[in-house]
């Protein structure tokens, strides 16, 4: 079923809207989902709870055109929120890997009074994101949106993993300075 | 903010990037008969002039992943079953100018596109990265600096550019390597701080294929290869996939086995599969992929296809044939399967 289809389901109050949902993105929701989480059992309830979300929020919401895109922020919103609960022992090993990925990001001072609100900081990373090559959106994006693993991102994109893995670096590196620098002036 | 304060800000970035990423096409390295605006027209220029040569243009783009995976240690006579890799583009046509697309030319490309660099006059061209244990080892032969690549030639540099000593599409220093003439073979020594990896090899090869003659113009006078064979991995044929330098099947082959095949490879004439109709040869399935480990640190790249064909993946499209059984001891050796 296509997507606009599904979003009529759900503006009609049609409960099939979460089961065809399910049906079309249901493992890739599971997978984003499990990435973070390292749980089948927390990645199911996570993307469970979402659908939920999903049915509450369309309407108003009308996602035509990124539906699969809507509920998937939903997921990882949930998801992470629940990494944060967890304490990092019990985190999987993979979100560990991302986590410290994101620290190398971060501004030298971020726990100064110099924080940014959560619209900026997305403002900002658009804007990094604009002055990058396709290319390197692409690979930023698989990896830190949808959190594929290197060599996923490496066979999708036909890169070698050192390839990957040397972007990846680089773009942190890159984004770190790019907000370090933006940061000072809000 | 915090690590998931940026991954949830991630989250909400613009719909069109994750879009753009959601199915995305390989952007894997193709054919193209233009480098980095260097037109054809240009090349022939060059090459009229001696400046460059044709094969030295010619590239093949197997890709190296350096990953910490470690080698398979089968039981004696067990075939281990390993994912391996097809290099993305193989074989050239003598017409071709088969390159590496630059795709990047905000100075990001010199960790992890084709690096060229012209030294005296000839194109050198990367096709091997090493880092951690290899690249320690290779750093014990890395020897006089010769100076830092100009980082200015990206896929709009000017033909000028191209004529320009040490004109590279990096700026990392480059070196000579112990062991290996300069003709042949340089090293660009790149770092990175607070990467898991801060250290990185390439080396850049010189190869004029239409001079090779014979095996040992390439295997013993340039790559020294016999000589430093320390240790050798294969993979079995598969198309689709990278092999990854340090995965693999360790395979111990008999020293007199070895002798024969390099004695027979020396003295083999080479020849170009393209020019000889031969080019559908990388389609087969009957091939045998081996890492052969040097005792610096290197790697070098074998394939071997059913029916004696012995070449370097470094320099597609030129084999040389050998016999039947020394040919044989090797393939089946590593992986190779003989047609019914």
């Amino acid at each position: 079923m296509d997507d606009d289809r599904i979003i009529d389901l759900y503006l009609a109050r049609d409960e099939r809207a979460i089961s065809e949902t399910s049906g079309k993105y249901g493992h890739a929701l599971q997978k984003i989902a499990y990435r973070i989480l390292g749980d089948f059992s927390a990645a199911e309830e996570c993307e469970n709870d979402a659908y939920l979300k999903v049915w509450n929020l369309i309407p108003p919401h009308e996602p035509r055109g990124y539906l699969f895109a809507f509920v998937a922020r939903i997921v990882r919103f949930l998801a992470i929120n629940e990494c944060r609960k967890t304490s990092r022992e019990k985190q999987s090993a993979f979100i560990c890997e991302l986590s410290d990925e994101m620290l190398e990001c971060l501004p030298s001072d971020h726990n100064t009074e110099a924080e940014m609100n959560a619209a900026e900081l997305k403002n900002l990373i658009n804007r990094y994101l604009e002055s990058c090559s396709k290319q390197q959106q692409i690979v930023f994006v698989r990896r830190y949106w949808y959190f594929d693993t290197i060599s996923e991102i490496a066979e999708s994109c036909g890169f070698t993993q050192s390839k990957v893995k040397t972007m990846l670096f680089r773009m942190r590196k890159d984004l770190k300075e790019y907000l370090e620098k933006e940061g000072y002036r809000i | 903010m915090n690590e998931y304060d940026l991954m949830e800000s991630i989250g909400e970035i613009d719909q069109k990037f994750v879009d753009q990423a959601k199915n995305p096409a390989p952007l894997k390295r193709r054919r193209q008969s233009v480098r980095w605006g260097l037109s054809a027209a240009f090349a022939c220029t060059l090459i009229a002039a001696g400046i460059i040569t044709a094969s030295s243009l010619i590239k093949t783009s197997s890709d190296t992943q350096p990953e910490d995976s470690a080698l398979i240690q089968p039981k004696k006579d067990e075939t281990v079953m390993t994912e391996i890799a097809e290099p993305a583009d193989t074989g050239t046509q003598s017409s071709d100018i088969l390159l590496t697309e630059v795709t990047d030319s905000e100075g990001m490309t010199e960790a992890f596109m084709m690096p060229v660099i012209v030294y005296n006059g000839k194109m050198y061209i990367g096709n091997e990265w090493y880092y951690g244990e290899r690249e320690e080892k290779l750093r014990q032969r890395i020897a006089v600096r010769l100076g830092n690549g100009s980082g200015d030639l990206n896929e709009y540099s000017s033909e000028e550019a191209y004529s320009n000593e040490l004109a590279s599409n990096f700026t990392d220093e480059i070196y000579t390597v112990a062991g290996y003439d300069p003709d042949f073979r340089i090293a660009g020594v790149m770092e990175y701080e607070d990467s898991d990896h801060p250290a990185w090899i390439v080396l850049l090869d010189y190869i004029d294929a239409p001079a090779l003659k014979t095996g040992s113009d390439l295997f013993e006078d340039r790559l020294h290869l016999w000589e430093k064979t320390e240790s050798i991995q294969y993979h079995l044929h598969s198309p689709q996939k990278y092999i990854d330098m340090d995965s693999g099947t360790a395979v111990e082959i008999g020293s007199e086995i070895w002798s024969e095949f390099a004695d027979q490879v020396n003295h083999a004439e080479f020849f170009n599969i393209n020019t000889t109709g031969e080019s559908s040869l990388y389609e087969s399935d009957h091939q045998a992929h081996l890492i052969v480990n040097l005792d610096d640190g290197s790697i070098v790249r074998l394939r071997l296809i059913e029916g004696g064909y012995v070449g370097y993946d470094a320099q597609p499209g030129y084999f040389v044939k050998i016999p039947g059984e020394a040919f044989n001891a090797v393939y089946t050796s590593c992986g190779g399967t003989i047609s019914q």
